[in-house]
């Protein structure tokens, strides 16, 4: 986590089970063995659904969204610059922005183009 | 199981949890009159961080237990406390155990904050709306059938003087026109986080005799009213909302918690007349109906408004509200009264014989199920 505090995206890999591991720890919770870092700053990921989010800001709809890296599901927001929110299901995204704000870990994405 | 008393849910008040958990526990020991020198474990469910909880709980009523401690597994620490209980029991190393659940509103157990992959999103009501809306567009279940979960569990709770909802009544058209908090998921869909408390006294089955024949005469108006808890199911499959999202739909923990206890208690679902379904929002009770085998996966939406059991006649925990270390605790006293026929009148076409509780935790990443039987 304290990769992610410095703003950068990493996710925990198992070179012996060749998957990328949630939640990130020492070693693989399949097979025991030491896990690696991977960087997935430029890696894309999948928009598997979206939420309007009228609960954190009552005053603005912000777009809440589930993303997939490599099996693992993770919840952050979109930038919504020039965006259309119709048909943004399976687009690919990248992690532009994370860290914590108020001790709060947060995730924020932005639609790429294939 | 032998007694079980719930306190008022309520919000916002002042008093300490002690004193909360007391307004059932004594009522229970009163009711009961149980010998306090009998108890042989307190075991408290909370989400609070008090210390030392159920010892202090404990000589405050004046029981001496073997056994005393706290249980916090979140939303399903009430039922987690009693498979505890249960568990000393069988083991022979107890003959009797209090259970009290507890909380306060203010609890900690809100919001689960060791699990990164909700990122900015940790509170439940946004993993709520996802399951909300992956269900309607994997199965087709509509708004009209996911929102009147809520009318029907507001109407219950109309019945229930400990409800926190209970002078409230809301009509379909009123819970699909509230507002929208996170889409698809609407007010009036959600439980309210509250205070209260909810007391329970297991004993060995062997031992029922026993204990009644220590009931002293002068105690002419308690009783012990036996109700056997049959089956019991616990599973916790992950702790993160990225482990959990694929589990839910594919199984999930509370679909092979129900199939543990349906296979300990030696009955199947079609022999079910009554159920508590954890409802915290309304589509986890879609969810419940499908876990707990009444219908096939996806089907829960055509579950709603059947008639063949009777669901959350306490008005499940959207119309109670969710004391969330106390809500299995109160589930489980809800199936006690119908079961010991200790229960409001609800109209049911038969007298309700095998019951289920079905409560879940963290985004039913952990689920529990007891098969009760009166």
């Amino acid at each position: 986590m304290e990769y992610i505090e410095s703003g950068r995206f990493v996710l925990a890999y198992c070179n012996k089970c060749r998957k990328t591991i949630w939640p990130p720890a020492d070693n693989c919770r399949l097979c025991m063995n030491t896990l690696s870092l991977k960087d997935y700053k430029s890696k894309k990921g999948k928009i598997l659904e979206y939420f309007l989010d009228k609960f954190t800001d009552n005053n603005t709809n912000t777009i809440m969204i589930l993303v997939e890296f490599d099996e693992v599901i993770l919840i952050g927001s979109l930038d919504q610059d020039k965006i259309n929110t119709a048909n943004i299901e399976g687009k690919k995204v990248r992690m532009k922005k994370c860290g914590f704000i108020n001790q709060k870990i947060f995730y924020h994405f932005e639609i790429v183009n294939n | 199981m032998v007694g079980g008393v719930t306190s008022e849910f309520r919000k916002g008040t002042d008093i300490d949890i002690v004193h909360i958990a007391l307004e059932s526990a004594l009522k229970l020991l009163k009711d009961t009159g149980f010998p306090r020198n009998l108890i042989d474990a307190v075991i408290v469910s909370s989400c609070s961080p008090d210390q030392y909880l159920s010892s202090v709980i404990a000589e405050i009523v004046g029981v001496t237990p073997k056994i005393s401690y706290r249980i916090d597994n979140l939303c399903n620490s009430g039922t987690n406390a009693i498979i505890s209980a249960f568990s000393y029991i069988a083991s022979g190393l107890c003959d009797s155990a209090l259970i009290i659940g507890v909380e306060k509103s203010n609890t900690l157990g809100k919001i689960f904050s060791n699990d990164f992959s909700r990122g900015q999103y940790n509170l439940p009501i946004f993993w709520g709306s996802i399951f909300k809306k992956i269900h309607m567009k994997r199965y087709g279940s509509t708004e009209e059938q996911i929102c009147q979960i809520p009318v029907n569990n507001y109407s219950n709770a109309k019945k229930n003087k400990n409800a926190i909802n209970r002078y409230k009544s809301v009509n379909l058209e009123q819970v699909l026109n509230s507002r929208v908090l996170v889409e698809p998921l609407k007010l009036l869909e959600c439980c309210t986080i509250c205070e209260g408390s909810s007391s329970i006294l297991l004993i060995a089955d062997e031992k029922f005799s026993f204990f009644k024949s220590q009931i002293t005469s002068n105690k002419r108006n308690c009783e012990l009213i036996p109700v056997l808890i049959k089956g019991i199911g616990q599973q916790t499959n992950c702790a993160s909302f990225s482990n959990a999202i694929t589990d839910i739909f594919a199984g999930g923990a509370a679909r092979m918690a129900a199939q543990q206890a349906y296979k300990m208690a030696r009955i199947s679902p079609t022999q079910v007349d009554i159920a508590e379904i954890h409802d915290a929002f309304s589509i986890l009770e879609i969810l419940g109906y499908e876990d707990l085998g009444f219908v096939n996966k996806g089907e829960g939406g055509t579950f709603v408004n059947q008639n063949k059991i009777a669901i959350n006649l306490r008005g499940g925990i959207i119309g109670c509200g969710h004391p969330i270390g106390v809500t299995g605790v109160a589930q489980t006293v809800e199936m006690f009264e119908q079961l010991g026929k200790k229960g409001r009148n609800f109209k049911l076409n038969k007298s309700p014989h095998i019951g289920v509780v079905h409560n879940l935790a963290a985004a039913g990443t952990s689920g529990t199920v007891l098969v009760m039987e009166g």
